[in-house]
């Protein structure tokens, strides 16, 4: 089977809206391994003053910051470890 | 259980396996160079110019052989004078279809050399055909190489870099028929002409001029290749093709959730490495019967839908024993096709696609393929030998599928080196190896064997491993030894 080209396929990516899809795999996740809701906000009110933050990804381990956020075994990636 | 017979025979070479079939591919792309092996001077993170120390070392100990560099596609965009001189200065760029990456050129020419230089490996540059010029091409290869006065010599000088380094593999173009330009073969042929013409040979540095060849089993690419460019003008021509479990690119599968049926479709897209290199090189054999240009496999490796709730465009996934199955099954490949294949690139180094490192801020986590690469490592500059073993197959519903896939050397010290792996997921291997007239004192042997899907994460990231393998001498005067379903082994008869 050909590769298609790398290019046009990460352009195509690039347009989709992954807001839908982080909500659906945030949805995906049981209750028992969700942070509770102020825990959430607080962890992503840090990640949007990271200088780490790459639009709405985070550059260090690459995760949405908002799925990252949501997961109790999860914590903040960079060197600092803000959360 | 009925014993399987390996016949090597030590009075038949086969061709010398170049070191750089155990080669690998660090592209400008989601976290394999930034937040991946490069991580700053600044970073709290050791790190030597920037590169973590826990990287270099791990890649020492593989001995990797050579290392390709900026892309895959990105080679084609890349302009190598963004990428020098003092790093405040060089260009930033927010790339907005991607998230906003930044790219800043922190790891540029300087940075790359120096890098292979401490890992005592073979740069393999690709060059930008797509949307450089021919003077860019040029004047990046003076830069690298000429050890005399030029207006790019200085320019290295101001760098702080006055002695050239070496640069032997020079790819000009990637993947021409797709990203690198969506080229007709013919147009490319001339194109490359061109430009390998002016890509000149400066003081004792000789380069080695990839052209870049066909995607998949695009058999035309290669007729037109060879009946245009010759050994004087092209030392190679490369070949992509990569392995998704299900041949849907809009749907590949995931890299750790998979049924045992996903599992062997995966095995069988990856043997048909064997077909398509076979194939290329009937062509080649018309045009070329003496074997003066190889065939570089530079990109190749899973390539898995990405890990849930990361940025598609990183190519982020996880890395299973299933990997480690298709990277032997590949190198068994490589290493019996010797004779034209003389260089192979794993896709990609580190967090990117069939990576050997995974990195998480500090941590980092060997994966089963890097286990591989360390366990099959003594094949590097070795003779191969002639092998036949007896074989069995995997039956489901869809697929027959061969077993055992398998390759021996000899190395410089007269040592014989076997390595084969056992696909099934329900059959052992009983294996008897007969090394007919080799007198041997002391035998070194591995196995790596876990369930398919079994894997190494940041929390457990010793889950799988390479174990010390038992092996018996028989009354025969055989060497028994056994691989269980799902495993690779790796043994060594030392004089």
């Amino acid at each position: 089977m050909k590769k298609p080209c790398l290019k046009c396929l990460l352009e195509q990516i690039g347009k989709e809206d992954f807001s839908d899809k982080i909500t659906a795999y945030i949805e995906k996740i049981p209750p028992e391994e969700l942070v509770d809701e102020q825990t959430y906000l607080n962890r992503l009110e840090i990640c949007q003053n990271c200088s780490n933050l790459q639009g709405s990804v985070c550059g260090v381990c690459g995760c949405f910051i908002r799925f990252r956020a949501a997961k109790n075994d999860k914590h903040c990636p960079g060197e600092e470890k803000l959360w | 259980m009925a014993q399987i017979k390996l016949t090597i025979d030590p009075s038949v070479e086969k061709g010398k396996i170049n070191r750089e079939i155990y080669g690998h591919f660090a592209e400008h792309l989601g976290r394999c160079i930034y937040n991946g092996l490069y991580v700053g001077e600044n970073s709290k993170i050791p790190n030597i110019n920037g590169v973590r120390e826990d990287i270099i070392q791990a890649l020492k100990k593989i001995r990797i052989p050579v290392l390709r560099w900026p892309g895959g596609c990105f080679a084609d965009e890349y302009h190598w004078m963004d990428g020098i001189g003092p790093k405040q200065n060089r260009k930033k760029i927010v790339n907005t279809n991607w998230g906003s990456v930044v790219e800043d050129n922190s790891f540029g020419t300087n940075e790359f050399l120096n890098l292979c230089e401490l890992l005592e490996c073979q740069p393999y540059i690709a060059g930008n055909l797509g949307s450089g010029s021919v003077l860019e091409l040029s004047q990046w290869v003076e830069y690298i190489t000429f050890d005399s006065i030029s207006p790019m010599a200085q320019l290295r000088e101001k760098n702080g870099r006055h002695k050239p380094w070496r640069l032997k593999y020079l790819g000009i173009g990637n993947e021409s028929w797709g990203c690198g330009g969506n080229m007709r073969a013919q147009y490319y042929c001339d194109l490359y002409k061109q430009y390998q013409t002016f890509c000149k040979n400066f003081g004792e540095n000789q380069l080695f001029k990839v052209a870049c060849g066909p995607n998949g089993d695009d058999y035309n690419w290669t007729e037109v290749l060879m009946q245009n460019l010759n050994q004087y003008n092209t030392n190679a021509i490369s070949l992509h093709y990569y392995t998704v479990p299900s041949n849907n690119w809009s749907k590949k599968g995931s890299a750790l959730n998979f049924s045992k049926e996903e599992y062997y479709s995966t095995i069988s897209n990856t043997l048909y490495m064997q077909q398509l290199i076979e194939k290329h090189s009937e062509i080649m054999d018309k045009y070329d019967p003496q074997k003066n240009i190889g065939l570089i496999v530079d990109e190749w490796g899973c390539w898995y839908d990405v890990e849930e709730g990361t940025n598609p465009g990183f190519l982020y996934q996880q890395n299973s024993m299933r990997d480690a199955l298709v990277a032997s099954i590949n190198l068994n490949i490589f290493n019996n096709h010797c004779e034209r294949v003389v260089m192979a690139n794993i896709a990609q180094l580190v967090n990117v696609l069939q990576a050997l490192i995974l990195t998480e801020g500090e941590k980092m986590v060997l994966t089963p393929t890097y286990h591989v690469f360390d366990m099959y490592k003594e094949h590097q500059d070795a003779t191969l030998l002639k092998a036949e073993c007896e074989q069995f197959n995997c039956t489901t519903s869809k697929y027959q599928i061969p077993a055992l896939s398998y390759s021996c050397s000899m190395g410089s010290d007269s040592s014989i080196f076997v390595t084969i792996s056992n696909c099934s997921l329900d059959r052992q291997a009983n294996i008897l190896a007969d090394l007919k007239d080799f007198k041997f004192s002391k035998i070194k042997a591995e196995i790596l064997s876990a369930h398919m899907g079994d894997h190494n994460d940041f929390d457990n990231p010793q889950k799988v491993k390479p174990n010390i393998l038992e092996t018996s001498p028989t009354p025969d005067g055989l060497t028994y030894f056994r691989v269980p379903p799902c495993s690779i082994a790796a043994v060594k008869f030392i004089p």
